[in-house]
């Protein structure tokens, strides 16, 4: 378990430093909403990537706010009702969403993680980051871009 | 002659001479300037794939840079491919932070040629590392193996150029020597020849024609002037042979040819005689009463007869006749060649009857002389030389005995006897040839 937790914090921290937000430099405002299985060093360890460090909060899913103090929003297991609120509260704010459930990139998440013995992987929704303004290095779209077209 | 023959193998020829010193020069300059083309080039190339290899390198860390982020291999493995499956690259390999093998990928072994590049890029084209970075972290590292196949491609097309090269220079050095030792051997050669004509035909006729080259022409005309020199020499020599050869077989009072002479010719006449089955004749003429003549009226008188005597014998023959003064009051003639017996008879009876007229001597009287003269034909009379003439002196002392001023035949040679006179000729005609 501590194992497949410092993966899934590598592949993070690994998307976040291929991704651009317009107000840079600055730190990262790092949110994790519902409960999660691999997000606890990330959430507790003092963390930055390539220099900006990390702020991470924990933040509930129906925060009013939410999309004024998150930059990123690591979210966890959801309904999917639930998270398709949330997306929608969300919708049009330069914020990057990374969940747990690697099946939620078909329903508006941007990056979703596969986790497995062996190594973790993510699968990307271009249109997504698209919408979002955010920009993400073509080399990671493209990697889990890969995985989508293998599904 | 000899000379030639034992000279000429042993020393090389001008064109073997000519086509070596033409040959070297040119492989020399073919080899050198080809050498160090391209060993220039190759250093040149060198640096060149040395930094096309970085540039693969470094553009291989670029694109797999977020494969290796992620430890994706598999697409760390299709990033790399993609870029160096088209490049000149033996072998490469992605390595994360820990050294831990990503993706490695191999050239396919296509056969000598790869392997020769291959042995080409160890020495030349040492392999490059480049790492893997995100900002200033190194995510990884690149190692890159050159295939070599340019820099052997260049080789051996510059090998090849070179073969090329060479193989020209050949043939126009071949062909400029070829040309060149037209230019020298044409005038030596002439001169050999006109210098051979010289040696051994005794021909100065001939001269050196003009060169091309200054110093064979400059021989040419030095040649010709010694020509001019040895043909004037030549030509006085020959003179005075003449002269002195004349002076030995010719009578210097009537100017006619001696008993030497006279011989020799009958000698000749004989053995053509012989071969061309053909007759001569040979008259043995005495002057009748020359010694009182000489004694009476001095030397002088006898001198005038004798000239007279011989112009008006020389006057009854033909050009081809002969007529000599064998000594004395003494004459030959050979009748050369005799068609008809009659023909010597009548020719005889002319002789005769041309002394009828009195000959004046120097004190202003005249003087009467007369002939006896003996005739011996070739083959009635005799077989050789000197059987013929002695034939012939017998007939004209019979022709004295019976009657001054006239002619008598010679009597046919007795087989006995010529045997004899033939064995005892042959030893005349040994030491007349001496």
């Amino acid at each position: 378990m501590p194992q497949r937790t410092a993966a899934v914090t590598d592949v993070v921290l690994g998307i976040l430093s291929y991704t651009r937000w317009k107000n840079e430099p600055g730190p990262i405002d790092f949110c994790v909403t519902a409960p999660t299985e691999y997000a606890d060093s990330l959430l507790h360890a003092d963390l930055d990537v390539l220099g900006q460090p990390i702020v991470p909060q924990r933040i509930e899913w129906d925060a009013f706010d939410i999309a004024l103090r998150c930059q990123v929003i690591y979210i966890g297991v959801m309904e999917e009702p639930d998270f398709l609120s949330l997306s929608q509260r969300i919708a049009g704010y330069p914020i990057l969403t990374i969940t747990e459930q690697d099946d939620r990139c078909s329903v508006g998440s941007m990056f979703c993680l596969l986790v497995n013995n062996i190594e973790v992987r993510f699968l990307v929704n271009l249109d997504s980051i698209a919408r979002s303004g955010i920009r993400v290095h073509p080399h990671v779209l493209k990697l889990g871009n890969r995985l989508v077209e293998q599904e | 002659m000899n000379q030639q023959v034992t000279v000429t193998p042993t020393l090389p020829s001008l064109r073997a001479t000519l086509n070596k010193a033409h040959l070297s020069v040119a492989l020399i300059a073919v080899g050198l300037a080809s050498i160090l083309l391209t060993v220039t080039a190759l250093l040149a190339l060198r640096v060149h794939a040395e930094h096309n290899l970085q540039l693969i390198a470094r553009s291989v860390s670029y694109t797999v840079e977020a494969a290796v982020m992620f430890r994706d291999e598999e697409a760390a493995y299709e990033a790399l491919t993609l870029i160096v499956a088209t490049e000149e690259v033996a072998n490469a390999q992605v390595t994360d932070r820990e050294g831990k093998l990503l993706a490695s990928w191999e050239k396919p072994d296509q056969g000598l040629f790869d392997q020769a590049g291959r042995l080409m890029a160890d020495l030349m084209q040492p392999p490059v590392q480049v790492p893997i970075l995100q900002g200033n972290r190194i995510l990884g590292e690149v190692y890159v193996t050159g295939s070599g196949g340019s820099l052997l491609s260049f080789l051996v097309s510059g090998l090849l150029g070179m073969i090329i090269c060479m193989t020209i220079s050949i043939v126009s050095a071949y062909h400029l020597s070829r040309r060149m030792q037209g230019n020298i051997t044409r005038p030596l050669r002439k001169l050999v020849s006109v210098a051979h004509a010289v040696r051994y035909d005794r021909d100065f006729s001939q001269r050196v024609p003009g060169a091309s080259i200054a110093e064979l022409n400059e021989l040419g005309d030095d040649f010709n002037e010694l020509l001019d020199e040895l043909e004037v020499w030549e030509a006085h020599l020959k003179k005075e042979n003449e002269h002195l050869t004349h002076k030995a077989t010719h009578d210097s009072l009537t100017g006619l040819p001696n008993r030497l002479y006279f011989e020799g010719r009958l000698n000749r006449a004989v053995r053509d005689a012989i071969e061309h089955d053909q007759q001569l004749a040979v008259f043995y003429l005495d002057s009748n009463g020359f010694k009182e003549i000489n004694d009476t009226l001095g030397h002088a008188a006898g001198d005038a007869v004798l000239i007279s005597v011989a112009a008006r014998v020389k006057a009854q023959l033909r050009n081809e006749d002969i007529v000599a003064r064998l000594g004395g009051d003494e004459f030959a003639v050979l009748i050369n060649p005799l068609h008809d017996t009659e023909d010597a008879f009548i020719i005889a009876e002319n002789i005769l009857a041309s002394m009828s007229e009195p000959v004046k001597i120097p004190d202003g009287r005249t003087v009467h002389t007369s002939l006896s003269l003996g005739v011996a034909v070739y083959p009635t009379h005799g077989a050789t030389a000197n059987v013929l003439l002695h034939s012939a002196d017998e007939a004209m002392y019979t022709a004295k005995r019976n009657k001054q001023g006239s002619w008598q035949l010679a009597h046919p040679a007795a087989s006995n006897k010529s045997n004899q006179e033939i064995s005892s000729e042959g030893q005349r005609e040994k030491q007349t040839s001496m």
